[in-house]
């Protein structure tokens, strides 16, 4: 049987040599740009219990989280960094008041179209404020962010989630349907996507029920009769009610359903109204008069816009100038897959269009995990993976020593010569013959002698210490 | 055990026993097992083969391991335990038997659940409740990547405990996603499958480890003949054989009548008939001609010959139709690149 050796598990990632220092330093400047906005770090565990995913999350997060039974605990792999953030701040702050957490951790997602199913999240959580100024606070540090770390040319687009789902609440469709249409958003914004979106709706939502005629005569009938009216017709069927279910609650559930008349007027008016919604982007000036008109033609509440407007007149206090950077754009179809979002939200995009993160507000995800009160709060994660991919190979090479092995008589003096030049750069004492690449590369020849070959140049010097160190100094 | 051997693994007891050792009868490769209480036995046709009797849902990770080389087991079963590693590949996808469906049901007195929409928005009422909808089933893994799939992320998988299809009524789950074939068992525990509900569609298939067929020479070859057997048997049953007797001038004659307009093409054998002089003393102008045609061409083309004089008509099951190249040994060498 050949040896065979053990593979890495699937989706997951190996970081090593020049990738690996870049991700270390973009994870340093962005956690110190996130501490000048008076985010403080926290460190949250990798394993956390499902449950706390179930609660809230999308379903699209849900259905890719690495979930597993261990000891009898169902437990997973964080999906997200937030959800986490939220736990902690339950059970170690009063709820309610204002924290600013930041973070740099992996998160996993088994996304079945893509062989990553790892990636590091770097983000700012702030709770406790539904103020235009945390929004646009928020939107700066991500900004911020990437300016440390020299990404040029990003776009950054806002969003506000309100509007749409202001609108399919006013439908009164079901949750089902809404989440439906909520995930639909983002074919429409590609080419035929509203026919895709209407043929995944066609057979469940757009035909006529078959129970058309029985839901007018239930129309007329009022909640208790009707009720009772199908528990004595499907007792006189002897059609008898259990299955661990309370015979009132499906007797309700059957009614609820055949009272639902045909829904396919008030779909097609969903799907025109976030047709009309994609069309609303851009700049802000020419897209927020156009998405007013909208939102009065709908007799939509206009607060969204309001606090969009809010939020990009402070955010150009944030860039000092009196008009806000060409970079940002507005995109009222923007949706960001199924999360947990209440109001604006945005997204970072590299100069191909690839996501490099985002966030917004999200105030209803404290509540639901158990806070007791209502507690607004906002955040965004950035894609460490696609960052380190957008940004151009690290310009300045690191300077380096290599040391050849000492000869024994000479370990001692090479080790005190290695651990001086160590205070000025990396020196790499080479163990076997097989000397890495460094900048210089030291032989030590003597107690006070030592023979140094340039890389860079081929030059070569004999050196004693004192003048090795005067000569690396010089080089940095 | 005989290293070398290539060690093929088949149902043992269950509903895939019977039908998969008549398979291997069909293909002239009858399995000798001295008696019902051995794991192991041979095909005397294929000395170099080693059979080894093992439950269909251990035979997935039989193969997996790669302790046995190949193996026929329920398709269901491989999408199930499938580790997605590339180990095993499927080398023949539909062995005709054991066909079923893999469906999710729910009590009969649901009255209000019909479909996959129904069961999505009770999901939905139940979480706003904190009530978790409880699946038990033996595929775990199917389960829960369709209902993901469906958007449905409200539920747990409970583990089957004994018979499955009692569980709802037990208490100890709300509903069940398991394999039917008639659907008899589900009605008869008053189970009623979702419309829209159908996770799979599966039948027996056979599989096999990469890593053996690839690199032992031996194994792949006796795997190739009996992927070839296996193939043109299966090809054999949607063809039927006809001779008959017609009477003409020549040859040239009864083919031209035979094959003189386009649509006949399904009537008239897979590349033309076959005309052949019947021996006969005192009346020269017989001929014999033999087609073989698709199965549901029988009875057109037994009035097409007919219309053309055709008389003494005979009928034969081909045992097997060997067509230019064996597409399942092509494929098989295609996976193992």
């Amino acid at each position: 049987m050949p040896h065979l050796g053990i593979d890495r598990a699937e989706g997951m990632l190996d970081f090593w040599g020049e990738e690996c220092r870049q991700r270390h330093l973009v994870r340093y400047q962005l956690i110190e740009t996130f501490q000048r906005f008076g985010y403080s770090l926290v460190e949250l565990p990798l394993v956390e219990k499902t449950e706390l995913y179930l609660r809230k999350s999308g379903e699209d997060i849900v259905a890719q989280i690495y979930d597993f039974v261990y000891h009898n605990r169902r437990l997973c792999l964080r999906p997200d960094v937030t959800t986490s953030v939220i736990r902690a701040y339950l059970k170690h702050f009063p709820v309610g008041s204002v924290q600013r957490f930041c973070y740099g951790g992996t998160v996993f997602r088994h996304e079945p179209t893509t062989n990553h199913h790892q990636f590091t999240q770097m983000g700012v959580e702030l709770i406790g404020s539904n103020r235009p100024i945390a929004d646009a606070e928020v939107i700066y540090t991500a900004c911020a962010g990437l300016a440390k770390i020299g990404m040029a040319n990003y776009s950054l687009v806002l969003g506000h989630i309100g509007i749409l789902q202001q609108f399919l609440r006013k439908l009164n469709l079901s949750d089902r349907l809404v989440g439906i249409l909520l995930a639909g958003m983002e074919l429409l914004h590609q080419e035929g996507g509203k026919q895709k979106l209407e043929n995944q709706l066609r057979e469940n939502y757009l035909t006529k029920p078959e129970t058309q005629q029985l839901a007018e005569v239930f129309g007329v009938m009022d909640e208790v009769s009707a009720r009772e009216f199908i528990l004595e017709l499907l007792s006189s069927l002897r059609i008898e009610i259990n299955g661990n279910r309370d015979p009132q609650e499906i007797a309700d559930r059957l009614l609820s359903k055949l009272k639902h008349r045909d829904q396919t007027h008030k779909v097609l008016k969903a799907i025109e109204f976030m047709e009309r919604l994609v069309q609303l982007r851009g700049q802000p000036q020419e897209v927020l008069p156009t998405a007013q008109e909208l939102l009065n033609e709908y007799e939509i509440d206009p607060q969204p816009l309001r606090e969009l407007n809010q939020i990009l007149q402070i955010l150009t206090a944030f860039y000092g100038q009196d008009h806000l950077p060409s970079y940002l754009s507005l995109d009222l179809g923007l949706t960001r897959g199924l999360q947990y979002y209440t109001g604006t939200i945005f997204a970072l995009l590299d100069q191909r269009g690839n996501h490099l993160g985002g966030g917004g507000r999200y105030d209803d995800l404290v509540f639901t995990l158990g806070g007791n009160c209502a507690t607004p709060a906002t955040g965004f994660s950035l894609n460490l993976e696609m960052v380190c991919q957008a940004l151009p190979p690290p310009t300045h090479p690191i300077i380096s020593v290599s040391m050849t092995p000492p000869k024994p008589e000479l370990i001692h003096a090479t080790i005190e010569i290695a651990q001086q030049l160590r205070e000025l750069l990396p020196v790499h004492m080479a163990l076997e013959d097989s000397v890495p690449a460094g900048t210089f590369m030291i032989s030590v020849a003597g107690q006070n002698q030592c023979h140094l070959i340039d890389r860079r140049t081929e030059l070569t010097y004999d050196l004693s210490v004192p003048q090795l160190l005067e000569f690396i100094a010089n080089q940095l | 055990m005989n290293s070398n051997a290539l060690r093929i693994a088949i149902p043992s007891k269950g509903a895939l026993e019977k039908p998969t050792l008549e398979l291997f009868v069909n293909i002239g490769l009858k399995v000798n097992r001295p008696n019902d209480r051995q794991y192991v036995a041979s095909i005397p046709a294929l000395p170099a083969v080693e059979v080894i009797f093992q439950r269909a849902a251990d035979i997935y990770t039989k193969v997996h391991e790669g302790s046995v080389d190949i193996g026929i087991t329920g398709y269901d079963v491989v999408c199930e335990e499938d580790k997605n590693d590339g180990k095993v590949i499927v080398a023949y996808p539909e062995l005709g038997y054991g066909k079923c469906s893999l469906v999710l049901a729910v009590p009969d007195s649901w009255v209000d659940v019909v479909s996959i929409e129904d069961l999505a928005e009770l999901t939905l009422q139940w979480k706003e409740q904190n009530r978790i909808l409880r699946i038990v089933t033996k595929y775990q893994n199917l389960t829960r990547d369709w209902l993901f799939a469906h958007r449905i992320v409200n539920f747990a998988l409970v583990d089957a405990k004994g018979a499955m299809e009692a569980a709802p009524s037990m208490g100890y789950a709300d509903m069940i996603a398991d394999v039917t074939s008639t659907g008899t068992t589900l009605r008869e525990n008053r189970l009623k499958p979702l419309h829209g509900g159908t996770i799979l569609k599966s039948q027996t298939c056979l599989i096999a480890n990469k890593h053996a067929l690839r690199h032992d020479r031996a194994k792949r070859e006796i795997t190739q003949t009996i992927l070839e057997l296996i193939e043109a048997s299966l090809m054999a049953k949607n063809f039927t054989s006809i001779t008959a007797n017609v009477q003409g001038t020549s040859v040239e004659e009864i083919g031209k009548n035979l094959t003189m307009s386009p649509e006949l093409q399904e009537v008239t054998g897979l590349q033309g008939p076959t005309i052949a002089k019947v021996y006969s003393d005192n009346r020269p102008d017989w001929y014999a001609v033999t087609v073989v045609i698709p199965e549901s061409q029988l009875l057109p083309a037994i009035q097409h010959l007919r219309r053309v004089g055709g008389t003494d008509i005979t009928v034969f099951p081909p045992r097997y139709v060997f067509r230019s190249h064996c597409e399942s040994s092509q494929k098989l060498l295609e996976m193992l690149e």
